[in-house]
């Protein structure tokens, strides 16, 4: 038996002033009277037996310094080594976008923060627990370790991230921490199983038998997975966050994308789609804007008012110009629980300028009003000849009605 | 302890007495008995064989009867003084100087039941200043006084005396007096009493009874001797109220035996009844069987004990 805080010792030091409070108790006020005769009669003592009052005194300090032995042997946290196998743990925890959603008052990655933790706080002497993160990609936060504080101080660094669950590949990556030789073999075929009177808690056990003990326990909302896949081969314990049933309240945007328009030299499409996940009819706004990122200007695309069923997903394409292009932004008003899907971003790419000179020796209007009517062109009307030298290579010269390209270093 | 004061205030006792009582007291009464006395007492016929010169010959020359004159004979009255020198009448009243006890005496006072009591003696002292005053008096009177130390048995005794000269003998043999026993047992000591075959007298005994049952059988044993008992209780006004509060070892003076106990202001009250209740049951037992009883407490004067004394024995004789 080894004890795991042996420096609690000291706590055994409180039974030293029950001892001296026994040997020097304060004694008690001596009178001298004439008779007990009257205070016999008046609290009708029975006289106790003569040993059991010699005793009692002694039973009394036993009975405390036993209690006080308990308490110390308690707090030494006594390990009984022999015959135990340390368990491997490996936490899987989602840290995707959608472990964001708040439920009363904190967010189901937090939830699932507390639950990890107190995983680690039920680890043993000899336990070993790592850390791998669901979120897209899947990661191993921290590898093998016993030392629970180090991986406390991993889980109090994680945050969740914008991007969707990859619990398929981090329980892959959990199976190869557990390894092989660890894995339940030929007892996988009859696994245990409990189901848990908790809602959303499955417990695949194997049988006691089984040394060492692994498992790997998957913290997760589940959003993107109906039905979990659960490697039978593993002890795999599964804790959907939140424990009760998940409020779903939500509308958010579950697609946005843009192009450029083939016809349009300018011109850009966008298509989004806005889902009603809730249970509720949903009136919400839709504003698009295009920001420039050069300059920093925010240009308003359009502004649409959805009213959505539950369940109902909104789809549009929209189409408009710019020349500059620039971050195009899809927003939700008034949040939800999950404010990440409220909005979107994508890139309109811009359309750079052709700059073109056109030299002549006689001003043409004709040709002015076509160059300015065409997008993108940046005339540049000249008389000067020798400018063409020093032209870059892939500009093109129109001259005497004729377009021709010229290679920049022509000599 | 009797110094001159003491004297003088016994030598005032005695002539109050005689004042008050015209001897009544305890002793000038005569015995029943005829004899050879000079006090006349009656006639009866002459028989043969009775002494000629107790003949009334007046009578006889007068009517011709032979009668014969008979005397009362004066016989000394026998005072026995039972002093109970046990242990529990060393018991001095404990200092008061307590806190707890100055805490209780406070409360107390505050209620009007109980002021601050002035310094004490002992009561065995006590007893041995009325045992004093009591046999001052009767050797005043020309009766014989004897005093009987006892415990569980007659520790010291003063056999009978006589004459008022005795009394410096006698306070010596009181002042040599010293309590021991580890108990009372006066039925056993009457009987110890009563196989030296004394003469019937008066017999005070003065004690504090604290045992409960033993008392009634020695006081009778007393009385079927055709003795006279009387009853003199002495105790100390903490046993009659007592002010310990608290938690408390208290330890018998005679036994050594102990008690651990919490005492409250409501076991003080009950304590108080049942003492009470215990002086009730003497006193209605001396009443029935026509015995003078005396309480005294020794927070009071001797002299004052022996007035109210005086004034019983003259209800009582």
């Amino acid at each position: 038996m080894t004890f795991l805080s042996p420096d609690r010792w000291l706590w055994m030091l409180i039974a030293i002033p029950i001892i001296a409070l026994y040997i020097v108790r304060p004694r008690l006020r001596r009178r001298n009277v004439s008779s007990l005769l009257f205070w016999d009669q008046l609290f009708d003592q029975k006289r106790q037996v003569s040993w059991w009052r010699r005793l009692r005194h002694w039973l009394s300090l036993l009975l405390q310094l036993v209690f006080v032995g308990l308490l110390g042997f308690a707090l030494l946290d006594p390990l009984l080594s022999e015959g135990r196998t340390s368990n491997r743990t490996v936490i899987v925890i989602d840290d995707s976008a959608s472990m964001k959603v708040e439920a009363g008052g904190q967010t189901r990655f937090d939830l699932a923060i507390l639950k990890a933790k107190k995983v680690l706080s039920s680890m043993r002497a000899g336990d070993q627990v790592a850390l791998v993160a669901g979120g897209k990609p899947a990661s191993v936060v921290t590898g093998w370790t016993d030392f629970p504080p180090l991986v406390e101080d991993a889980l109090n660094e994680m945050s969740p991230r914008s991007t969707p669950t990859d619990l398929g590949t981090a329980r892959k990556i959990a199976a190869d921490l557990v390894g092989r030789e660890n894995r339940i073999g030929s007892n996988a075929q009859n696994p245990r199983e409990r189901i848990a009177p908790k809602k959303g808690v499955r417990t695949l056990y194997p049988k006691r038998d089984l040394t060492p003990f692994s498992r790997i326990l998957t913290l997760s909302d589940f959003a993107a997975e109906q039905d979990p896949d659960v490697d039978t081969e593993l002890s795999v314990d599964i804790q959907v966050i939140p424990d009760s049933a998940p409020e779903s309240s939500n509308v958010g945007i579950i697609q946005f994308t843009a192009r450029r328009s083939f016809a349009d030299p300018i011109g850009y499409s966008c298509l989004i789609k806005v889902l009603n996940a809730s249970d509720q009819t949903t009136e919400r706004r839709l504003t698009l804007t295009l920001a420039n990122p050069e300059t920093g200007e925010e240009e308003l695309v359009d502004v649409v008012n959805l009213k959505l069923q539950p369940e109902e997903t909104f789809e549009r394409v929209f189409e408009s110009s710019s020349q500059t292009g620039g971050r195009l932004t899809a927003i939700l008003d008034s949040s939800d629980l999950l404010s990440d899907d409220d909005t979107a971003t994508s890139w309109v790419i811009p359309r750079p300028p052709v700059p073109v000179i056109a030299v002549a020796d006689e001003p043409n209007v004709y040709l002015e009003s076509v160059l300015d009517a065409v997008p993108l062109v940046q005339a540049t009307f000249t008389d000067a000849p020798l400018r063409m030298l020093f032209l870059p290579f892939y500009f093109s010269m129109c001259f005497s009605g004729k377009v021709q390209t010229v290679h920049p270093f022509p000599f | 302890m009797f110094d001159s004061q003491f004297l003088q205030r016994l030598e005032y006792l005695s002539l109050l007495s005689r004042q008050v009582f015209g001897g009544q007291l305890l002793a000038q009464r005569r015995t029943k008995q005829t004899g050879g006395g000079v006090e006349f007492a009656d006639h009866r016929e002459y028989v043969a064989g009775d002494d000629l010169r107790m003949l009334d010959w007046k009578v006889f020359a007068r009517h011709g009867d032979l009668l014969l004159k008979r005397f009362q004979e004066e016989e000394d009255l026998h005072v026995y003084l039972f002093l109970d020198c046990s242990v529990s009448m060393w018991l001095r009243e404990e200092n008061q100087n307590e806190s707890n006890t100055k805490k209780a005496l406070n409360s107390r006072s505050s209620r009007g039941v109980e002021k601050a009591r002035p310094k004490t003696i002992n009561k065995f002292d006590f007893a041995r200043q009325i045992t004093a005053a009591l046999a001052y008096i009767a050797l005043a009177d020309l009766d014989r006084v004897a005093i009987i130390g006892y415990s569980k048995e007659i520790s010291q005794m003063l056999p009978p005396t006589r004459g008022k000269n005795r009394i410096l003998s006698l306070l010596q043999f009181l002042e040599t007096l010293e309590t021991d026993g580890d108990r009372t047992d006066l039925p056993s000591v009457v009987d110890q009493f009563i196989a030296r075959g004394p003469r019937r007298g008066l017999a005070v005994v003065l004690s504090d009874f604290l045992d409960q049952e033993g008392y009634r059988r020695g006081l009778d044993r007393l009385r079927h001797h055709r003795f006279e008992p009387h009853v003199v209780q002495i105790h100390t006004p903490e046993e009659a109220k007592p002010t310990l509060l608290g938690d408390i070892e208290l330890i018998e003076s005679e036994t050594g035996e102990h008690r651990k106990m919490t005492i409250t202001e409501r076991k003080l009250r009950e304590y108080e009844n049942l003492f009470e209740q215990f002086c009730e049951t003497l006193q209605q037992y001396c009443r029935t069987y026509g015995l003078s009883y005396i309480r005294a407490s020794n927070d009071i004067g001797f002299d004052d004990v022996l007035l109210k004394m005086m004034r019983t024995a003259g209800v009582v004789a």
